[in-house]
């Protein structure tokens, strides 16, 4: 209760709440600008947090991340362009209810979705958090290790089609986040003469870099070819009747659930909760064949989806230490950067801060409902910036706040250079989640794996004696040889059909 | 958008790519091996202590990549972007590069204008009464956070 009392006292404080309303405000208008997502925002809010107090800085950077995802589905509803890729699904249907004159109802569906799913997530954020950190303080180095492999391959697998791209990736992440000084012999490697990397590689320019500046690089070569024009309707907000939310009150605590669930592991991220919570709806709803022609029930399912992640993707994050998403990792950073390290320790040495970042959600979430039923109309007018005039300013203040993070000449060398290789690995198919969350789970996993090395070296009978280890590498080959092995076993079934048919 | 490797492309082409991708990760690997401080013979004994231990695997990993990328065991096809838009994202690069750059010399204020104003007209924005008025917001917002609220230590005019 103490502790309650003490995070609410903390939140109340006139510079926490100016910074929850500019972070929720902010986040809503990057996130309806197609193009700048919430890995946009909170990049280029982390250079500010530094000079920020600790609360302040959650509040700012909760109030950017759920708001920004938010503020796509705005674009997609009213443009038929997401604003961000979690809100792709929206379009489906958004954007045909906008076109009959509902834009309206479909902006209100979308901000009560939205907030019902922040919310659920929150829940289970508050309950199995604790649970996962209490369970870790039982993880010595190898458990650590393998926790941090673990995520790696989730963020590898769930690529797919560009799964060995997605691995060198994440080994290139790895590799930057070993530059500098050796954590065990103290010894320097990868720094190329360059003293300056002695302490490693600084994230806020290495983000900046990799998502802001290649995304600007990537906008302007696209601009020729993308025209979008704002439909000519009338922008507010309108909720369906009482009728309809005897099947949405369910509906969306489904989908919110399979979004929360989507968000705990690692990698998964929006995108893919908001598809299978739409996929998911449409497969049980009574006329699916009125889905992607304006049906309420797949903007519910998409947004409620996509919002519910937030507080799913924070459960390994607080509990274990480890970022299921890029945005997550820089909401870690910026934790680690205050002096707050997140982890299982977190719930015993620093649980008011824990309820400081649960009760900034919450307050997120209601100034999202709020926000979003009396200022829809204003946050949209956004859409009517040109584009080339805001991809500039993104540039201006990109820059200036990498600088600005630690007055340094050099770290705008390493922004350009993080802009170059992110725009390369873009054009070359590689994506950019694994380098990231590689970058910040380097130190961990390697002090963790050689300290397990020399502990355990050669006696594989650890993973018998320590069950969780096991349990741990047993996912682990399970997720890599599963698709392989599935694909080896169809590929056979269907020699030996076309044989017994032969 | 031309499309280099993508679907309507031939399937030469996207092979060249992969194996051109494939062959560039592995000089990577190669040069950062040889120039990065990490190949350490004398700490094979007992790898594990040393420095080089840990870049070296991820080095492997990465060396093994690349044999496969080159092998096209992707299943996607690369290649979303054609030479022209390649061509107009070095030429951001090198835009943003050289405000970096200009910065310390002319001041962040003129650096600032000189971008705003350059890149809209550069990327095909001609209205020039909304664009000096964006500019000037944009500039007295960044006067309010950077010179007064965060207070960067660069000058802020030559």
């Amino acid at each position: 209760m103490d502790h309650l009392l003490s995070a609410l006292t903390q939140l109340a404080d006139p510079w926490a709440l100016l910074a929850l309303a500019v972070g929720t405000l902010g986040g809503m208008m990057i996130g309806i600008v197609p193009g700048l997502g919430p890995s946009i925002a909170v990049a280029l809010a982390l250079p500010f947090t530094i000079g920020m107090d600790l609360v302040p800085s959650i509040a700012l950077l909760m109030g950017l991340y759920c708001a920004s995802i938010y503020g796509g589905s705005l674009s997609a509803i009213l443009l038929n362009v997401p604003g961000t890729p979690a809100s792709a699904v929206t379009c489906l249907d958004g954007y045909p209810m906008a076109r009959r004159g509902e834009a309206d109802l479909a902006i209100g569906i979308a901000t009560v979705a939205s907030v019902a799913g922040g919310l659920l997530s929150l829940l289970v954020l508050a309950l199995a958090a604790p649970f996962l950190a209490r369970f870790a303080l039982r993880f010595g180095p190898l458990e650590m290790s393998l926790v941090g492999i673990f995520a790696l391959t989730c963020i590898i697998i769930i690529e797919r089609r560009f799964a060995v791209r997605a691995l060198a990736a994440a080994l290139i992440g790895l590799l930057i986040g070993a530059i500098g000084q050796d954590p065990m012999s103290g010894s320097v490697r990868l720094t190329f003469g360059q003293f300056q990397l002695t302490g490693g590689v600084p994230l806020v320019p290495l983000l900046i870099g990799l998502f802001a500046m290649s995304e600007v690089a990537i906008q302007v070569a696209r601009m020729a070819a993308s025209s979008v024009t704002v439909l000519p309707v009338r922008v507010g907000f309108r909720l369906p009747g009482a009728g309809y939310w005897r099947h949405g009150v369910p509906l969306l605590a489904k989908s919110s659930t399979l979004g929360t669930a989507v968000g705990i592991l690692p990698g998964a991220g929006p995108t893919a909760a908001s598809f299978m919570s739409y996929s998911e709806a449409k497969r049980t709803a009574k006329s699916p064949e009125t889905f992607g022609k304006g049906n309420p029930d797949g903007i519910a399912a998409s947004e409620a989806a996509n919002n519910s992640v937030t507080g799913g993707a924070l459960v390994p994050s607080l509990s274990l230490g480890i970022p299921g998403d890029p945005i997550t990792a820089i909401i870690l950073t910026a934790l680690v950067l205050q002096g707050i390290a997140p982890g299982p320790r977190l719930y015993t040495e620093n649980y008011d801060i824990v309820l400081v970042i649960l009760l900034a959600l919450a307050a997120v979430n209601v100034a999202i409902l709020v926000m979003g039923s009396i200022g829809a109309h204003l946050f949209t007018r956004v859409l009517r910036t040109p584009q080339p005039l805001l991809l500039a300013a993104v540039v201006v203040v990109g820059t200036l706040g990498t600088y600005a993070a630690n007055n340094s000449l050099y770290e705008l060398k390493i922004m350009v250079a993080a802009a170059v290789l992110g725009v390369a690995l873009r054009v070359l198919s590689f994506p950019i989640a694994p380098l990231i969350i590689g970058f910040v789970l380097a130190p961990m996993i390697e002090m963790n794996m050689r300290q397990a090395i020399i502990v355990y070296a050669g006696d594989w009978g650890v993973f018998v004696d320590r069950p969780i280890a096991g349990g741990l590498l047993l996912l682990i080959l399970t997720l890599v040889l599963y698709p392989p092995l599935k694909a080896l076993a169809l590929r056979r079934l269907r020699r030996t059909g076309g044989q017994a048919q032969g | 958008m031309n499309s280099g490797g993508g679907p309507g492309a031939a399937p030469w082409r996207g092979r060249l790519l992969q194996g051109a991708t494939g062959a560039g990760l592995l000089a990577l690997v190669v040069l950062v091996v040889a120039t990065g401080g990490v190949w350490r013979p004398e700490s094979w004994s007992a790898p594990v202590f040393s420095a080089s231990f840990f870049p070296m695997l991820a080095l492997a990993g990465l060396g093994l990549c690349a044999v496969l990328i080159a092998l096209g065991a992707d299943r996607g096809e690369p290649g979303e972007f054609g030479g022209r838009d390649v061509l107009r994202m070095l030429a951001t690069l090198g835009g943003i590069g050289a405000f970096t750059l200009l910065l310390p010399v002319l001041g962040w204020v003129p650096a600032s204008v000189a971008l705003l104003v350059a890149m809209p007209l550069l990327t095909g924005y001609r209205r020039l009464l909304p664009l000096a008025a964006f500019v000037a917001a944009t500039v007295a917002l960044t006067w309010l956070v950077f010179g007064l609220l965060v207070r960067i230590p660069l000058a802020p005019f030559p």
